[in-house]
């Protein structure tokens, strides 16, 4: 058996509903940004082949395939994607085919979106993906619509208070707490799997958000907001905390000269 | 993190992939509960736990309740843990048998709790138990050559004789010319060390040849020459003769102190123990000597005398008179079987766990530790088929009271290591992850304000008893927060007076004694030479080499052993450990001999308990701190450290939790050793 990794930012036939009309959006990537794609196979005699299409030309270019055998019965192959040329592109594994996705430079189109990077601590909490390739941690990058608007911040604080003697207020401690929601899709709303990815990503034990660690705000899940009128499309709204501390294992298992590590902005506590 | 848990019914140990082994990973609905702890008993090993119910449901809750069904109390079932690794590849890390005694079931599920049969809590359970070995099977090829402690004897003696109407006199008479008699005297107190060596006995007024029965008072058995120190006061006259006009104050006999055999030569031993007994005059002595008695001689006192005309001749002693004999004897070395600790060790976990492939060591023992043998007191007796009995426990007090060395179990290993390397002065863990709940309390139960250190105290039916000091000595810490008192006391005896009685009851084989059971420690060195081992003494020569600390105010400092067991060198074995909430022992009072110097040390002298700043093993506080950093240190023999508030605590593992099933913060309980403020 082969799959695609759900960690993968292609999203390869993701919805089996064929009522009503797809979204407008289109997936966006800018030629910087690293997209890897995994295929894991579990107990798999066959062989994988990865290829970049080309949409407009149908050109195909057949993309390199590393292969990491983890065990007797399962085998990891995944290639990283970058650099390409501004386009229009799908990417098919075997037969098959995922969404069209777009490559720009275009800034303000960028500017829509927000870079997501997000990987796991090690490869324990899941067999759906692998993030510590071979003693290698691995980041994965997702451009999502979307980003943190201003009426999305919420406010906190973790104190506490005792009434004196004097009926005065005496503070033991207090921490103040922002919370920010993070808003998938722009005016034209994004596909219902999007908000599957974000949440997934949520999930994983460090997430990067322009350069930014951030964390699930307890147990908020993407929240539908709103919705296109007539087409499959949705904007999501995922409360989340900003955190200012990294782990030492954050930082200690990238590897050097890293492109991740520049845009991590490393701070050890 | 993902897993894998497989149960095994019908079987102890989980064979995955066998009959009767299920993956039930999916069939288990407290996997949130499920957690593994470390904990350290006893500032000894830190012991990994997993004490955990397990509750199934679906096929396994089925086969285990059919299981039980068919064979109730003998049915027997294991649980094995297999988490994930980086490579996909599940590995067992942890294995455990399931108690039917907590098994129970409703319709739709089941619980039965985990017993955890690691060694450690198998050898917790049985740890008191007291078992005896056969020392031929357990002893070291080579013997011990015990060559005896020197010992005293003594024998007072008083005159006998009539006692005059007053009491204050003993009245001799003798009767006839050139008349051999011997005096009358009576032991009043004696100790003998060695029934085997010498006799004393008690003299009748015999008149007959030197040395005849029942003449002498004292007897030398052996085949070797003894030295008697003679102390003696002596006070008496000699009366009632009729005097005739040729008179002249005449010598009429000679009381003489006579050395020697009957039907041999016999000698007056020394010149001098020769009282001219005049008519009308008294005579007085008081005097101290020594005399050689040689094999198998008898000692006697005597008058050769002559009457002038068979009219008898009265001597008066006076009733204070006395002669005393002190003698110092060395018995003729025995041998005896040793048993080497590390072997004892082995044959007590065996006994414990029924097991033999577990890995028993003593690690890096220091010089006094290695040169350390265990003697049971039958064997010291000479009893044929000669038993040990000893437990695990007492094994683990004297090596820690002792050595300072401690236990560390591992999965099939014990290990005895000093108790300072498990307490290393090394960060083995910095939490990094977030913490929350901090809370330091300060430990009472690890302050102590009397400390009692050595061994328990024993009574001796010999004199010679008083000289030994190796007894529970107390002192008080100077910390008056609480009144604990901290015990270091080693059940197993090393007082070598008590060793030196058992030998010399060699030979006794029907009698029982209350020491019959005790343990020994004794500190002897191998001589290749002889292919024996041989007692370790000090040694003021220096072309010889010192084996042992110097010792005074014993009988005899030559022959004593087992020095390097006094209780001030227990103190300093456990230094570090006490320096953690004393710096100095103050002498409060001790069992036995108070006049003996160890090492230049007075035993009723303070203790200083020098350690260099910052090594002394802990502080009596606890640090209790939840954190999210849950990763696993490899060992726990450094401290975990954490910084919070401002300062930098550093502590060794006392008890933290993981959640297994479910990943969970980890609570952690640390002894603190030290607390620093961080820099700002």
């Amino acid at each position: 058996m082969i799959f695609v990794s759900p960690f993968t930012p292609l999203f390869f036939q993701p919805s089996t509903d064929v009522f009503g009309a797809d979204s407008h959006y289109c997936q966006l990537f800018a030629p910087t940004d690293i997209i890897v794609i995994e295929v894991i196979g579990v107990e798999n005699t066959d062989s994988v082949s990865l290829s970049l299409v080309n949409a407009r030309t149908r050109a195909s270019s057949a993309l390199s395939v590393e292969t990491w055998v983890m065990n007797e019965s399962y085998t990891l192959y995944y290639c990283s994607l970058t650099g390409l040329a501004e386009g229009m592109y799908y990417v098919t594994m075997n037969n098959l085919v995922s969404e069209t996705f777009c490559v720009t430079t275009d800034a303000f189109q960028l500017s829509r979106t927000t870079l997501i990077e997000y990987s796991m601590r090690d490869n324990r909490q899941r067999q759906d993906g692998v993030f510590v390739i071979n003693g290698t941690q691995q980041y994965f990058q997702w451009r999502a619509p979307g980003g943190f608007k201003d009426d999305g911040w919420q406010f906190g604080v973790d104190n506490e208070q005792f009434d004196t003697l004097d009926t005065q207020v005496a503070e033991v401690f207090s921490g103040d707490i922002v919370q920010k929601q993070f808003t998938l899709g722009n005016a034209e709303g994004c596909p219902v799997w999007y908000a599957a990815l974000l949440n997934r990503i949520m999930s994983c034990s460090f997430i990067i958000i322009g350069g930014d660690r951030y964390v699930r705000a307890g147990t908020a899940t993407p929240e539908q907001t709103q919705s296109i009128v007539g087409r499959k499309s949705f904007i999501y709204k995922q409360l989340m905390r900003k955190v200012d501390y990294y782990d030492d294992d954050m930082v200690v298992r990238i590897a050097e000269g890293d492109i991740r590590t520049a845009l991590l902005n490393v701070r050890v506590v | 993190m993902l897993c894998k848990y497989y149960l095994q019914i019908g079987s102890a140990t989980v064979t995955i992939g066998s009959e009767g082994c299920m993956d039930v990973s999916r069939m288990l609905s407290n996997i949130g509960d499920i957690s593994l702890s470390y904990t350290r008993s006893d500032l000894s090993g830190v012991v990994r736990k997993f004490g955990s119910e397990f509750r199934l449901i679906g096929p396994a809750m089925e086969a285990l309740v059919s299981y039980f069904i068919q064979n109730g109390t003998s049915s027997v079932a294991a649980m094995a843990v297999c988490p994930i690794n980086d490579n996909w590849v599940y590995e067992k890390v942890w294995e455990c048998t399931l108690d039917f005694g907590t098994f129970q079931y409703t319709l739709h599920d089941c619980s039965i709790s985990a017993i955890d049969n690691s060694l450690a809590s198998v050898i917790k359970a049985h740890a008191s138990t007291k078992y005896q070995y056969l020392v031929s099977d357990i002893k070291d090829p080579y013997p011990l050559y015990y060559d005896h402690l020197t010992m005293k004897s003594f024998a007072d003696y008083v005159f006998g004789g009539e006692l005059d109407e007053y009491g204050g006199t003993s009245v001799i008479t003798f009767q006839r010319t050139g008349e051999v008699l011997s005096w009358p005297l009576f032991v009043t107190k004696s100790e003998v060390a060695n029934r085997k060596m010498m006799l004393f006995s008690d003299s009748g007024q015999v008149s007959g040849s030197l040395f005849s029965p029942g003449t002498e008072i004292f007897e030398n058995l052996t085949d070797e020459g003894i030295t008697v120190n003679v102390s003696l006061q002596i006070t008496g006259s000699c009366e009632n003769l009729p005097q005739d006009s040729s008179d002249s104050r005449e010598t009429v006999s000679r009381l003489q102190m006579r050395v020697g055999t009957s039907g041999g030569s016999s000698r007056i031993e020394p010149v001098f123990t020769v009282y001219t007994l005049t008519l009308g005059t008294s005579f007085a002595d008081e005097a101290e000597f020594p005399i050689y008695v040689g094999p198998r001689e008898k000692v006697g006192l005597f008058t050769i005398g002559w009457t002038k005309d068979d009219t008898p001749v009265t001597v008066n002693v006076n009733a204070e008179s006395y002669i005393r004999f002190d003698i110092l004897t060395r018995n003729t070395a025995d041998t005896c079987d040793i048993v080497r600790p590390q072997r004892l060790l082995q044959a007590l976990v065996q006994s414990m766990t029924g097991r033999d492939d577990v890995t028993c060591t003593i690690d890096n023992p220091p010089t006094v530790l290695d040169q350390t043998h265990i003697v049971a007191a039958e064997s010291a007796r000479g009893v044929e088929n000669a038993y040990l009995h000893t437990s695990y426990k007492d094994f683990c007090a004297m090596m820690s009271s002792v050595f300072g060395y401690v236990p560390v179990i591992g999965t099939d290993s014990v290990r005895f290591v000093k108790r300072d390397t498990l307490f290393v002065n090394s960060l083995r863990k910095q939490l990094s992850g977030k913490h929350a709940d901090l809370s330091v309390s300060v430990d009472a139960s690890m302050i102590y304000s009397k400390v009692v250190v050595g061994y328990e105290n024993q009574e001796y039916d010999s004199v010679n008893g008083r000289d030994e000091w190796r007894f529970s000595t107390e002192y008080n810490t100077g910390v008056t927060m609480t009144d604990n008192e901290l015990e270091m006391i080693s059940p197993y005896r090393a007082d070598a007076y008590g060793l030196e009685f058992l030998f010399m009851r060699r030979g006794e084989d029907t009698t029982d004694s209350g020491s019959d059971e005790d343990v020994f420690i004794v500190h002897a060195m191998y001589n290749g030479r002889f292919a024996q081992y041989r007692l370790n003494r000090h040694s003021t020569d220096s072309s010889v080499i010192d084996l042992a600390p110097s010792v005074s105010g014993v009988l005899d400092p030559a022959t004593m052993f087992n020095v390097v067991y006094s209780p001030r060198y227990m103190v300093a074995a456990n230094n570090k450990y006490l320096a953690s909430f004393t710096r100095r022992l103050v002498f409060a009072s001790s069992g036995g001999n108070h006049d003996v110097v160890v090492g230049g040390m007075s035993v009723g002298d303070d203790i200083v308990i020098a350690v260099e700043l910052g090594t002394s093993m802990f502080m009596p506080a606890h640090l209790n701190i939840k954190t999210s950093d849950i990763e696993i240190p490899e060992a726990w023999d450094g401290y975990v450290a954490v910084e919070a508030g401002g300062y930098r605590y550093e502590g060794y593992l006392d008890d933290v939790t993981f959640g297994f099933g479910k990943d969970k913060p980890a609570s952690y309980d640390l002894v603190l050793k030290q607390i620093t403020p961080t820099e700002v």
